[in-house]
């Protein structure tokens, strides 16, 4: 799996724009939105597709997202992050609000919902352009499966931690400590890398 | 910015120097953000975390957390990718052309802006790279924070996303209403609590560019420290429960004007309400103080 996911997210498109996707938006290119949505559009819908439980729900999640990005898309700055991350930050934080505005759990194992994904150019470059992505895949092999599972179901299929109690049968407490000791690891282990990668040649 | 920037549960100055205690305090407030990132914090713990709001070691150190649990999401949604559907992504093109022909005159200002600040850059690109290191991150808290606003009671003026009279600003309703005529538009009424004194006013709210503004003459001037107002968007379409729209406060019962910034998407308003509350305002209303009122149809 992760030799799979490095191969695909570890060469960063070299030829890229020097004036992001997110930046014409902010600038108000219209043009600019509708390649946000044809290369962002699958990802987002990925994203949501794991909390929602619904295709209804999944739906207005998905476009709740995109209005999110119109209107914030001036916040991002390409020298911090990737627009990935930065939209995947934002499509997460609309898919909790929903979630604690429906005061719905998601379905664990749920039935996906739209077709499988062919791979495109647009998709295929988002995924080399989500560095931070490949840096959480190859720090999650140090974390220890329990930890790798209770932070699975928490952050992609947005499940509780007393849903992932009762799942997973083991203590509150313990799902709890998994899931923020992983948390902890990962941003340490990603957060060398990204120090290192962000001073170099600047700093 | 350093983790040691981060606030420490004892204020005490021996206990702060302590390189122990440091570390000790760092993990806790690590694993505070971690679960606050994660949704999983208990009331107590909640407390803390919005002592620590507002703070720059805590924007950072939540920027941190969040953009890690975004890219492990990202990179789990990667194992199972599936797409959009081809139905919904027109819809949403069409949404953004909307969006476009319609934005608000802070997308335009921002066309204006943007050179000035990408020249800037180039000039102290070595001495700035830092700076805007933190003020991104501490932009994104705010945005994470405020998305998290539902489920978070805030106390922190940091937070409030209205804003207080300005000239300027009624300057900026006034070409607002010019710019889309045919924004919604409702008259302040009296509440289940009236106020003791008359005031008057209206509300304006344009779906498609998301924004809209209050007017209030004669609103009550109120203590921060002991209340604040509370504007609330009434929408079945979106959901039973109303729109957070902001907090605020009146400092004049001259005429004053509220950029409204709702919370969620506003779909179809059918009311605008206005509530009293404990500084920082609520997540959900009790409604046992609301003087105002301003019906959609009754306008």
């Amino acid at each position: 799996m992760t030799e799979e996911v490095e191969s695909s997210f570890a060469t960063p498109s070299r030829d890229c724009e020097t004036v992001s996707i997110l930046q014409r938006v902010a600038a108000g290119d219209p043009v600019a939105m509708e390649h946000c949505v044809d290369r962002y559009g699958d990802l987002i819908w990925s994203l949501v597709n794991r909390f929602g439980p619904t295709r209804v729900d999944a739906d207005d999640v998905t476009q709740d997202v995109f209005v999110q990005l119109w209107q914030q898309a001036h916040r991002f700055d390409p020298a911090i992050a990737s627009e990935t991350t930065f939209i995947a930050m934002i499509a997460r934080r609309r898919c909790i609000d929903h979630q604690r505005r429906e005061g719905r759990q998601p379905v664990i194992h749920h039935q996906w919902e739209g077709s499988p994904a062919e791979p495109t150019f647009e998709s295929v470059e988002v995924l080399e352009q989500a560095d931070d992505a490949a840096k959480a895949e190859r720090c999650m092999e140090h974390l220890s499966e329990a930890q790798k599972q209770v932070l699975t179901l928490s952050i992609a299929d947005g499940c509780s931690h007393r849903v992932i109690a009762d799942h997973l049968a083991i203590p509150l407490g313990t799902v709890k400590s998994h899931a923020r000791r992983a948390l902890i690891q990962l941003r340490q282990c990603m957060g060398l890398q990204a120090d290192a990668d962000m001073s170099g040649g600047v700093v | 910015m350093s983790k040691n920037d981060l606030p420490l549960d004892d204020n005490s100055p021996e206990r702060d120097s302590n390189p122990i205690h440091q570390r000790s305090n760092e993990a806790s407030n690590s694993q505070l953000v971690a679960g606050y990132v994660l949704g999983d914090l208990e009331p107590d713990e909640l407390e803390r975390v919005e002592m620590m709001v507002g703070d720059a070691g805590f924007a950072d150190e939540l920027a941190r957390m969040e953009r890690t649990a975004s890219a492990v999401a990202t990179a789990l949604a990667h194992r199972n990718r599936y797409s959009m559907p081809n139905q919904l992504r027109d819809q949403i093109k069409r949404d953004a052309s909307r969006f476009h022909q319609r934005s608000d005159d802070a997308i335009r200002s921002k066309q204006v802006v943007a050179p000035e600040r990408e020249h800037s850059r180039d000039e102290n690109q070595h001495r700035s790279v830092y700076r805007e290191r933190l003020a991104w991150c501490v932009a994104v808290a705010a945005c994470v924070l405020a998305m998290l606003a539902i489920s978070v009671p805030r106390r922190d003026g940091s937070l409030q996303i209205a804003e207080t009279q300005s000239l300027s600003l009624a300057e900026e309703r006034t070409r607002w209403v010019q710019r889309f005529p045919s924004a919604v538009k409702a008259d302040w009424t009296d509440g289940t609590t009236p106020m003791s004194v008359p005031v008057s006013g209206d509300v304006v709210w344009d779906g498609s560019s998301q924004s809209g503004f209050m007017r209030f003459v004669g609103l009550p001037v109120n203590d921060p420290a002991e209340s604040q107002y509370q504007l609330w968007i009434v929408d079945p379409q979106r959901d039973d429960e109303p729109i957070d729209g902001g907090v605020f406060n009146s400092s004049s019962t001259d005429e004053i004007v509220i950029r409204i910034n709702a919370k969620l998407n506003v779909i179809e308003p059918q009311a605008f309400a206005i509530t009293i509350e404990k500084p920082g305002g609520v997540v959900v209303s009790t409604q046992e103080r609301l003087p105002l009122l301003a019906r959609v149809d009754a306008s």
